[in-house]
């Protein structure tokens, strides 16, 4: 570009992993090996492991969530990392080669996340139905349109059609989880897969919802979580990297920590304006990110409602 | 001679002894070659003062020169210390003739400033029309337009008549106005009543329903709030205004809350009022029909507050910011009755279904007094949720308040922003700081049509013609400069 | 009728809301009827080819392409609005509202809002430098002012007024500066030490640095004046000023001064602070004279190299081997190959002081040297004039710069000039400086090394040889290194030099031999 280039500096530039999804901190030491980056945004990294699976490192407020490293750093900019570069994974840190330095990262002393929510099984139907209610008032107070809520006022045809694809789909997964039969559910799952606008495509947010839901100990939605594992399995391209893996944790029950707050806090079957808080901040996530998984959720709690009354 | 015999380190004596921490200007690229050595940098995003013009670096210059740069400074703090201390309240309403001070039957006051009747664009030639015929001056839209025309009717800018109006900011005799009185200093500012829906008078729009929604105003809307603040007693418009901000508002594009407070100040004097239940319904569903309802309110809050401020010799302080749908116009405290003026701009934002940037009409409405006071735009910190409606991020909405910082000359106490630490808003626009930094005001605003009779379509952000300040620096320049030039 | 356009970028990822904004920008472009963003997965591209909007191009993206599709307006320019978007997409997202570094508009701002902020680096438009500067001293901040075209009087009132404040004014017109081993702008990676440096001379002051590191000595501080510090207006307020808090300053043993000669008062002035100082100072005054500089006790330098031995004996550090050039050696052979005709040096520098530096050297053998910055005015050489005899020219000088970057930065003119000067059959050698470190080109050889060998080419071809002397100002912590840019000069069959004063010997020599 006829630009004078940055002199660099050399050396090594450690930071520290504050915390990070304990099953990810044991099975680390097993991906010793080369690796790779895969994808930089201003807050989180994404990194390619040896075996091909994705990890996340996030910046220090960004927060746990599965397959996630929270690194003490502010943000990844100052980094200037850039997708394909190497990342060698040792035990105890891996590292990552710039031109100009290495950027280690030590897990030595890491605190463990535990990614699982609890099991809603011991809530009586009622509570279900008040906790749904009540947040999905929240979610159309102040969940922002443009996904699962819905096109923005004066969205153009493109935004709309995705917005009305986006109901269809809704729809139809939830005949279809009623309905129980695998082949019907896998049509649900794969009319929202991968729709919608946005890194995670809303269609896939509002699907974590449920699966987490279905995932947990006691879930009368059965047959959601092997329809979606197959459906996730036979369709590696349906959606991007980064939903296939997240969902994929989903449907192990593993999600990120704004939505383990929002279960925990339903499990605690307190009065639901205590629910507020923990909606608030799964909200904030992504632009329509965390309104489209909250949608996924109420979604689920009504079904679960349902189901369970009709035994 | 050494100044190391001091017992306190010298500066440059601290600088050798602390980190290196440097503020570029100019160059990026030295940004990364400090990074790269562990120092710490911080690269401004700089613009050239008066956004490179060199007339406005030569008056900057002028204005700067020892001796009268601080006589400025002390003008500037008596100028902003007026508008803050302004308590403005609400002491009743009443028809602009009875209570304007010049209003005749044949008064047309319109926003922004001065302009003819040939020179004004399609909203508020729609508005004038439109008020020509509710005044009885015409029977029909096109005799109004010959009216208005004929050279019988005296136009006039709100400004020059202690008055502010939003959008088309047409004023006629028998329309009811605000009447706030700024408790501190004396003095009193008007303003129109909203009316409410998008396809309004101020707005261009001008058909039957129009006509009909004003007679009903004059003849039972503005009766009923002239009773009730007369039943209710003066109500203190700066601290609704104050919490009105702490409740999300920024109380030019969003009004909820304020709409809210005003009513509910005015609800037990609008139900002691003589008029009918059946009246009192009507008055309370307009109300509620729109948040804008006390919009206009805020708006005469600031004038009253500004006009404080006007004539204070030696400021450079802006006291109007107004814009007429083809000029924009501003007024400094210290050249009291002289407009400087540039084109009104393209507003940006999000448009209604259906619309698009080429249907919009040019940045209009004398509620940017809202930004000269240091809410609307300025205040953007305190409503994050508006910035869905005009187009932008929470971050940019905190980036505004804080680059307004940097050119007003104070933070008001009694008006204060929650997210931003209960920091004041940013008060008294320097014209000095404008041209030095680049940096024009913010105006959050709606976009009406561009033809008459349309209405709104849209909402967005807008700035100043950066011309109209240029113009201002060169006349105090040449005014406060005189003498040592 | 509109036209609907996409763009796939492949394996594109970004934050969503930056997405969602750039949507929302992207919408407000004139002449966009609209646009969309979504990465590309099947149920996307299904939605676009209901709506008929899937192109042959947005088919083929998959799920981990970013796709931007746009509806033009009829007759709008679609490649610029692609373009436009492109630009929305790789700007830069904006400092969030918390935690997010904050992005101040001015100095002002910025000496308030960050705490600890001690120096402003000013690189504004001239017009505009005076103003900055102003508003950063009164905000308590260090200034160094890479900006030129400053009027003296504006320069002598932001010196008095920073003189006044304590702080430091360096500049304006100053590109070299190193505060708590941090080089500003143009400065090399030195090791720290006990050798301050006042200079006011950049490429001057750079060489000192770098061979007092290379000797094995380190820099406590380099501190800039700008050019015009020692004329008799400005009066050298800087420059007594650096020197008094070098003098102050518990970590510097030795002073080092780099300057063109004073005028005769600031040379007074400057020599009554060298006699104050309480430590050893030596002076290099270029092209300057002795007696004035012994008299007041200083150490007198002839040149660069003497500069950074006297001051790296004076700091007490123990000289590593130094690299030798046996410059008159190296002429002989150089002369025995040159082709009758071949009698002149011709210098093409990038640095005014090493430019400074072997010209003198070639004139001081008693021959006549034509130049873009000679201070006798009948050997001055305009830029754009073709080189006659012995010929430097300074490609740093306002002449050649007027409106392109420095050639430090950029070295296209200087490259065009090689070329130019093997065409003539006069020309015995070629000298040149290579300037590394922050600030400079990333590679300034390998940018450089083609149009050498069309050089050469050209002179073999016309059955010459075409001696290309070089010189690289650097160190080993450079990037790149000093030694990885000489060897590749090397390998294309260069004669590489060991510092500014032994390029000046050999150019001597050369020169003396191809005329005699």
């Amino acid at each position: 570009m006829g630009q004078a280039a940055s002199g660099g500096s050399g050396g090594t530039r450690t930071a520290r992993v504050e915390s990070g999804d304990a099953e990810l901190l044991d099975r680390l030491h097993a991906f010793t090996g080369h690796g790779a980056v895969h994808s930089v945004f201003t807050r989180v990294v994404n990194l390619l492991t040896p075996q091909g699976t994705l990890i996340a490192l996030a910046a220090r407020d960004a927060g746990d969530a599965p397959r996630t490293l929270v690194v003490d750093v502010a943000d990844w900019t100052d980094l200037e990392l850039v997708p394909g570069q190497r990342v060698t994974f040792a035990t105890g840190n891996l590292c990552v080669e710039l031109p100009h330095r290495t950027v280690r990262l030590t897990t030595a002393d890491a605190r463990r996340w535990r990614a699982r929510p609890p099991s809603l099984a011991h809530l009586a139907p009622g509570a279900l139905a008040a906790a749904a209610d009540h947040l999905d008032r929240l979610n159309r107070t102040y969940g922002p349109r443009g996904g699962m809520l819905g096109a923005t006022p004066y969205a153009g045809p493109m935004e709309t059609a995705v917005a009305q694809a986006l109901d269809e789909g809704r729809t139809t997964l939830i005949a279809a989880v009623r309905d129980g039969r695998d082949a019907a559910i896998r049509r649900g799952i794969l009319a929202l897969l991968g729709l919608g606008p946005g890194l995670t495509p809303a269609g896939d947010d509002f699907l974590t919802g449920v699966a987490v839901l279905a995932a947990l100990p006691g879930s009368a939605l059965t047959g959601f979580g092997p329809a979606l594992k197959a459906v996730l399995a036979e369709h590696p391209g349906r959606t991007t990297d980064l939903s296939h893996a997240t969902l994929t944790e989903a449907a192990d029950a593993r999600v990120r920590h704004e939505l383990v707050d929002v279960l925990r806090e339903l499990a605690h079957g307190r009065h639901p304006q205590e629910l507020n808080a923990p909606a608030r901040e799964l909200l904030a996530i992504g632009h329509t990110s965390g309104s489209d998984t909250l949608s996924g959720l109420i979604a689920g709690l009504h079904l679960e409602e349902e189901l369970r009354g009709s035994l | 001679m050494s100044t190391s015999q001091h017992p306190e380190l010298t500066p440059a004596a601290a600088l050798f002894g602390s980190d290196l921490s440097v503020v570029n200007v100019g160059l990026a690229m030295f940004d990364a070659d400090l990074r790269a050595q562990d120092a710490k940098v911080s690269t401004l995003d700089w613009t050239p003062p008066g956004g490179g013009n060199p007339e406005a670096a030569r008056a900057l210059d002028v204005l700067d020169a020892p001796g009268l740069a601080e006589t400025i400074e002390a003008a500037n703090a008596e100028a902003v210390e007026r508008i803050m201390a302004a308590r403005p309240m609400l002491i009743g309403f009443g028809r602009a003739l009875d209570v304007v001070p010049g209003m005749t039957p044949t008064t047309i006051l319109h926003s922004g400033p001065p302009i003819t009747w040939d020179r004004m664009n399609g909203p508020m030639k729609g508005a004038v029309t439109g008020a020509l015929v509710f005044e009885g001056l015409a029977q029909d839209l096109d005799e109004a337009a010959e009216v208005a025309a004929s050279g019988r009717i005296s136009f006039k800018p709100c400004h020059e008549a202690d008055s502010v109006g939003s959008m088309a900011g047409v004023t006629s005799a028998s329309m009811y106005v605000h009447i706030v009185m700024n408790e501190t200093h004396g003095n009193i500012a008007y303003t129109n009543l909203s009316e409410q829906m998008a396809k309004i008078l101020r707005m261009g729009a001008n058909d039957q329903s129009v006509v009909d929604r004003l007679i009903w105003m004059r003849d039972v809307f503005g009766p009923m709030l002239k009773e009730a603040v007369e039943l209710t007693g003066p109500v203190d418009l700066r601290l609704l205004l104050s919490q009105a901000i702490h409740m999300g508002d920024e109380c030019h594009n969003r009004n909820g809350a304020g709409t809210l407070l005003l009513f509910q100040a005015l609800a037990p004097g609008l139900l002691q009022s003589s008029f009918t239940t059946e009246q009192k319904k009507e008055v309370f569903d307009f109300v509620a029909s729109s948040d804008y309802f006390s919009g206009p309110t805020w708006m005469a809050v600031a004038k009253a507050a500004l006009d404080a401020a006007n004539g204070v010799p030696n400021s450079t302080i802006v006291t109007t910011m107004a814009r007429n749908g083809v000029e924009f116009g501003i007024r400094v405290a210290g050249l009291p009755g002289q407009w400087f003026t540039g084109p009104a701009q393209q507003v940006v934002g999000p448009m209604f279904a259906g619309y698009k940037p080429e249907d919009s009409g040019l940045d209009i409405g004398d509620s940017a007094i809202t930004e000269t006071y240091g809410f609307g735009g300025f205040a953007m910190s305190a409503a994050p949720a508006i910035v869905a409606l005009v187009g932008g991020t929470v971050a940019e909405a905190m980036g505004y308040t804080r680059d307004m910082g940097e050119i007003t000359t104070a933070q008001n106490p009694n008006v204060t922003i929650p997210a931003l630490d209960f920091q004041g808003l940013p008060t008294g626009i320097d014209v000095r700081k404008v041209i030095d930094t680049g940096i024009l005001p913010v105006i959050n605003t709606a976009i009406a049509h561009k033809e008459a009779g349309i209405g709104m379509i849209g909402a967005g952000i807008t700035h100043p013609p950066v011309e109209a300040f240029t113009q201002a620096a060169t006349a105090l320049a040449d005014t406060f400069g005189g003498s040592s030039s | 009728m509109s036209t609907t356009t996409a763009v796939v970028r492949k394996n594109t990822y970004y934050d969503s809301v930056s997405l969602m904004s750039v949507s929302t920008k992207a919408n407000a472009l004139d002449g966009v009827d609209q646009a969309f963003t979504a990465m590309g997965t099947e149920m996307n591209k299904g939605v676009l080819d209901n709506l008929g909007l899937l192109t042959d191009e947005l088919k083929a993206a998959e799920s981990g392409d970013l796709m931007i599709v746009l509806v033009a307006e009829d007759g709008a320019d679609t490649q610029a609005l692609l373009a436009g978007i492109e630009d929305l997409l790789t700007r830069k997202a904006p400092a969030s509202a918390g935690g997010g570094e904050v992005t101040y508009r001015t100095i002002t701002s910025a000496a308030e809002g960050i705490d600890g902020a001690n120096l402003a680096v000013i690189a504004v438009n001239g017009a505009y430098a005076a103003r900055e500067a102003r508003k950063a001293l009164d905000s308590g901040l260090h200034v160094m002012m890479f900006s030129d075209n400053v009027a003296v009087e504006d320069e002598i009132a932001l010196k008095q007024l920073a003189h006044d404040k304590g702080l430091f004014m360096m500049g304006p017109d100053c590109g070299t500066a190193i505060i708590n081993n941090v080089a500003l702008c143009f400065g090399n990676k030195v090791r720290p030490g006990n050798v301050g440096i006042v200079a006011a001379s950049g490429t001057g002051s750079q060489e000192v640095s770098v061979r007092v590191h290379a000797l094995g000595g380190g820099i406590s501080q380099l501190i800039g004046t700008g050019g015009r510090d020692l004329s008799e207006q400005v009066g050298g307020i800087m420059m007594v000023d650096g020197i008094r808090a070098l003098a102050a300053d518990p970590a510097t043993d030795v002073i080092v001064l780099v300057s063109k000669p004073p005028a005769p008062s600031v040379e007074k002035k400057v020599l009554a602070e060298v006699a104050a100082a309480g430590k050893p100072v030596v002076v290099w005054f270029i092209d300057g004279s002795e007696e004035a500089v012994t008299a007041a006790g200083g150490h007198f330098a002839a040149g660069s190299l003497q500069a950074a031995r006297t001051a790296v004996e004076l700091a007490g550090v123990e000289q590593g081997p130094a690299g030798t050039f046996d410059a008159e050696a190296a002429a002989q052979a150089v002369v025995a190959s040159l082709a009758e005709g071949q009698k002149y040096v011709r210098g093409l520098f990038c640095g005014g002081t090493l430019c400074d530096e072997t010209m003198y050297a070639v004139r001081d053998a008693g021959l006549d040297v034509w130049s873009n910055i000679q201070k006798n005015a009948d050997f001055r050489l305009p830029a754009g004039s073709a080189s006659r005899g012995h010929t430097f020219l300074d490609f740093g000088d306002d002449d050649f710069t007027n409106g392109r970057p420095h050639p430090m930065i950029d070295p296209a003119l200087r490259i065009e000039r090689i070329v130019e000067e093997a065409k003539d059959p006069e020309v015995a050698a070629l000298v040149m400086d290579f300037v590394l470190g922050f600030g400079s080109h990333e590679d300034p050889v390998g940018t450089t090394l083609p149009a050498i060998q069309e050089a050469q080419r050209i002179a073999a071809e016309a059955g010459r040889h075409l001696e290309v002397v070089a010189y690289v100002l650097g160190t080993d912590l450079d990037s790149p290194s000093v030694a990885a840019q000489s060897d590749a000069l090397r390998a294309a069959g260069v004669t590489v030099t060991l510092s500014s004063t032994e390029t000046g010997q050999f150019a001597r020599e050369i020169a003396k031999k191809a005329q005699a």
